[in-house]
């Protein structure tokens, strides 16, 4: 199933150490099945990349059984595997990343999708409710234009735009930074097993890599070199997606952010990268992508509500923001249970919703 | 010689007779109490001997020997005292055989002779007229809870002296004039629901959970009222009949938290238990079988502050009760159930700093959060009809200058839709709207298709989960009632739609 190059950068890959040596260490080699089968002769060369510690430990399994247990292991688990020396590797990868190309990405679901229009969408893992609103949004937009959603699947931003994508049937790539047989953070699981039942989940780590600080940040780099564009939603000044900002630039691919509350903690490294950078695009409705990718706006479909004068007259109130239950009462003079009949109509028809603290506002579309 | 005396006793909140034989033989000086007693009763021993020489009667210096029939029952306490006391003077016939035959006699005695009260006199009395006694000696102490106990003679009695005197006919006690039972008129509560400003909508929901019977649970920032509006929950609710009054002092009464001087639980208990309380505390046991917080709080309100801070175990616990309306203890030597038919008001933030969804901004991580609201299980949600936010002050001060109506007229309301209720309901067994059963709901809760239609978008776009169907059906039907309609109407359902709070998705 695997050719002897792509069984050895598999054994090769079940080491943990940094994408760029194990780059290093092929390119002294004709090809990695010469690396495994010269693997004892070649001690100085090794030496130079690695050490010598590392040597012994790799020598001790560099054997055709470990590597079967390798790919049987990923077979139980239902994994496969592409590396850098397969066809349908993504090419954008190893175009963009070059020295830093992840030699094998473990995938379960349709790896056609690398072929995609494939867009990053990223931000913080703590979410306000304007970043969930603005994620949605976009995600959502972005998604029946046809992009393919690339994230992280982290909490926050990435968990709302795979979630917002997969219920309008669109297509999504997660790129998660532990192996691929460990969700996390847990809470993801159901999310987890419908990207991998319909779209693609991929990931450099091998099976067993469980959640470090240091990975997250690492595999940001291929969230941002597989998308054409990348989307900051929301993003705090020490968020992980402001990594994936600078990665993005670095890598020339458009970099497009929403900007954000200047009150708001959380949107402070949106701004700041708006504020800072002359190559980002600030966006504030998905046409401003749109427009850059030359597509054009598919026609919305508007689905007029009828309201009548009272609604109306509630609906002016709440454009200035939201409003307390209270204030609606005195502004409208209306009964309460007549207010509770009109704000239950307008919730059900989408028009306005209700917010924690009783509080209402227009739902944002 | 031999003597028998007539007493009673409680297990639970039903008692049963207990007769008190003493014999005196020639023998050495003893005293024995056989019939499974308990320490209290093994020690009456120095209490009466103490209490008869003090009184100026002569204690036999003779073998006595207790016995309390049934005796294969354990019993507790000190009320057998008295009896044991008399029957050792009529053993040694000081007192004449006869009179006391028809007394049904309790009491605890000091050793100066005098009687002290007792805990649980009102079920003891109640179960002893169901077995057909009319006349009792009781502890005088003890005279107002016996009062409101119609047809039967009751002598309040304060010392061993009396007691002898009056069945030696050489002394008379004055029966107890019985009260008639008068439901408190509120004067006595210190707060008053016209104190709170603004908070339209957790008042409303409260009175309707005070007119249905329905949980209600408020979430809300910390000093948002929820403590202050579940306070004046009491004030609202309908007053108790006087059943409802003779059940709730009951177990007010062998609790022995029943206030002697008034004699019976008037206004409606509110009981609230700290965060920290214990199984047994909450639902009762122990070894005797105490009644717990869910019981005191039979026909009242149990508050839970802080809801989720209690533990989960405790929590689960009255899942039952508040199904069944009864909780049943079961221990190593006795089962016993108690009624604890009660309305749970609950309080919660909305998050661990509790400030989500208020003004202050809020420090807790969405993970956190969930984590929080989880601490209440679905099971327990389920029984929680309204859920409803509290707001943070700020808005109410907004509205401060508009008085908000009393207690009074909110209660003038609750009462008539309880009366509804009682017509809707008469003969199947139930009073509120809360404890309709399926079928009922079917009968009773039937929506036209406008409100159908309402109901089933609100579950589509709202995101409400299946449980809140028959909840939100429950609400509206009570909602109607506050308003005098017959049918349940598309405003009703509207309005109980706003009352599901948690189970609105966007909590998350």
């Amino acid at each position: 199933m695997y050719n002897s190059d792509e069984r050895a950068l598999i054994w090769l890959n079940s080491f943990s150490f940094s994408a760029p040596k194990k780059n290093h260490l092929i390119n002294n080699f004709m090809s990695p099945a010469e690396l495994v089968e010269d693997f004892n002769e070649c001690k100085d060369i090794i030496c130079s990349v690695l050490n010598e510690k590392n040597f012994l430990i790799m020598r001790d399994v560099c054997n055709d059984i470990y590597i079967d247990k390798l790919i049987s292991d990923m077979a139980d688990k239902h994994v496969k595997a592409v590396t850098m020396y397969s066809d349908d590797y993504p090419t954008i990868l190893s175009d963009t990343l070059s020295e830093d190309t992840p030699i094998v990405l473990y995938y379960i679901g349709n790896i056609e999708l690398f072929d995609s229009n494939c867009f990053a969408i990223v931000g913080n893992r703590r979410i306000t409710r304007y970043g969930r609103d603005v994620t949605e949004k976009f995600a959502r937009e972005l998604t029946l234009h046809g992009f393919t959603i690339v994230s992280g699947m982290a909490r926050g931003v990435d968990s709302v735009a795979h979630t917002e994508c997969l219920k309008h049937d669109g297509n999504t790539i997660a790129v998660l930074g532990t192996g691929l047989d460990i969700v996390y953070p847990s809470e993801n699981r159901e999310l987890y097993r419908s990207i991998a039942k319909s779209c693609l989940v991929i990931s450099e780590y091998p099976l067993g890599t469980p959640p470090t600080s240091y990975n997250f940040p690492h595999r940001n780099r291929i969230i941002t070199a597989l998308s054409r564009g990348v989307l900051v939603t929301e993003a705090g000044m020490k968020s992980g997606s402001m990594i994936s900002a600078n990665l993005a630039i670095d890598q020339g691919k458009d970099l497009f952010v929403v900007p954000g509350s200047i009150f708001s903690e959380q949107s402070l490294g949106c701004n700041a990268l708006i504020k800072n950078n002359t190559n980002t695009f600030m966006v504030t409705t998905v046409n401003d992508i749109l427009e850059k990718y030359d597509i054009r706006k598919r026609d919305e479909v508007v689905n007029a509500i009828q309201l009548d004068f009272i609604e109306q007259s509630i609906v002016k109130e709440l454009e200035n923001g939201k409003l307390h239950f209270e204030e609606i009462l005195s502004k409208s003079n209306l009964e309460v249970s007549a207010l509770f009949m009109t704000l239950t109509g307008l919730e059900v028809s989408k028009v306005i919703r209700k917010i924690p603290g009783n509080f209402y506002e227009l739902q944002p579309n | 010689m031999l003597a028998k005396i007539n007493s009673f006793a409680l297990s639970g909140v039903k008692g049963y007779k207990v007769d008190i034989e003493l014999d005196i033989n020639s023998g050495l000086p003893s005293y024995d109490v056989v019939g499974l007693p308990d320490t209290a009763i093994k020690e009456s021993r120095e209490r009466v001997r103490s209490a008869i020489k003090n009184s100026g009667y002569d204690y036999p210096t003779k073998k006595i020997t207790v016995n309390l029939a049934p005796a294969d029952t354990k019993k507790e306490g000190a009320i057998f005292d008295l009896a044991i006391a008399i029957g050792i003077l009529s053993a040694t016939e000081q007192i004449p055989i006869g009179k006391y035959k028809d007394f049904i006699i309790l009491g605890e005695l000091s050793l100066d002779g005098s009687i002290r009260n007792i805990s649980g006199i009102l079920p003891t009395i109640i179960a002893g007229v169901e077995c057909g006694y009319k006349n009792y000696i009781i502890p005088n102490a003890n005279r107002n809870e016996a009062s409101y106990i119609d047809g039967i003679n009751v002598y309040p009695a304060s010392s061993l002296r009396e007691v002898v005197e009056f069945l030696r006919d050489t002394c008379l006690i004055e029966k107890i004039n019985s009260h008639t039972y008068v439901s408190d008129n509120n004067n006595r509560y210190t707060v008053d629901f016209s104190e709170v400003k603004g908070q339209t909508m957790a008042k409303r929901a409260l009175e309707i959970g005070a007119a249905g019977g329905h949980n209600t649970i408020m979430i809300g920032p910390p000093g948002s009222g929820k403590t202050m509006l579940a306070k004046c929950m009491p004030t609202i609710m309908p007053s108790m009949t006087f059943e409802e009054a003779i059940e709730v002092t009951k177990i007010h009464s062998i609790s022995g938290v029943l206030d002697p001087s008034v004699g019976i639980v008037t206004s409606r208990p509110f009981r609230s238990p700290h965060h920290t309380a214990t199984i047994p505390s909450l639902t009762g046991g122990g070894s005797n079988c105490k009644p717990g917080e869910i019981s005191l709080a039979h026909n009242g309100v149990l508050f839970l502050d802080e809801m989720p801070e209690y533990s989960r175990k405790t929590l689960e616990t009255l899942r039952q009760p508040l199904e069944d309306g009864i909780v049943s203890i079961s221990r190593a030597r006795q089962t016993l159930e108690y009624p604890c038919d009660f309305m749970l008001v609950a309080s919660m933030n909305p998050c661990p700093c509790g400030n989500f969804g208020s003004s202050n901004p809020c420090k807790c991580s969405l993970s956190e959060i969930h984590k929080y609201i989880n601490k209440l299980s679905g099971p327990l949600l389920d029984r929680i009809d309204l859920q409803v936010e509290v707001d943070s002050i700020t808005y109410s001060d907004l509205r401060s200058e508009v008085t908000a109506e009393t207690s009074a007229e909110i209660k003038k309301r609750v009462e008539s839709a309880r009366q509804m209720q009682r017509e809707r309901f008469a003969g199947t067994g139930i009073y509120t709207n809360s404890q309709m059963s399926n079928s009922m709901l079917k009968k009773f809760c039937v929506i036209d298709k406008e409100s159908d239609a309402l109901l089933e978008k609100a579950f589509n776009k709202l995101s409400l989960s299946a449980r809140a169907s028959t909840r939100i059906l429950k609400v509206a039907r009570t909602i109607a009632d506050l308003n005098n309609c017959e049918n349940i109407e598309i405003v009703h359902i509207a309005e109980a739609i706003q009352y599901r709070s948690l189970d609105r998705k966007y909590w998350e």
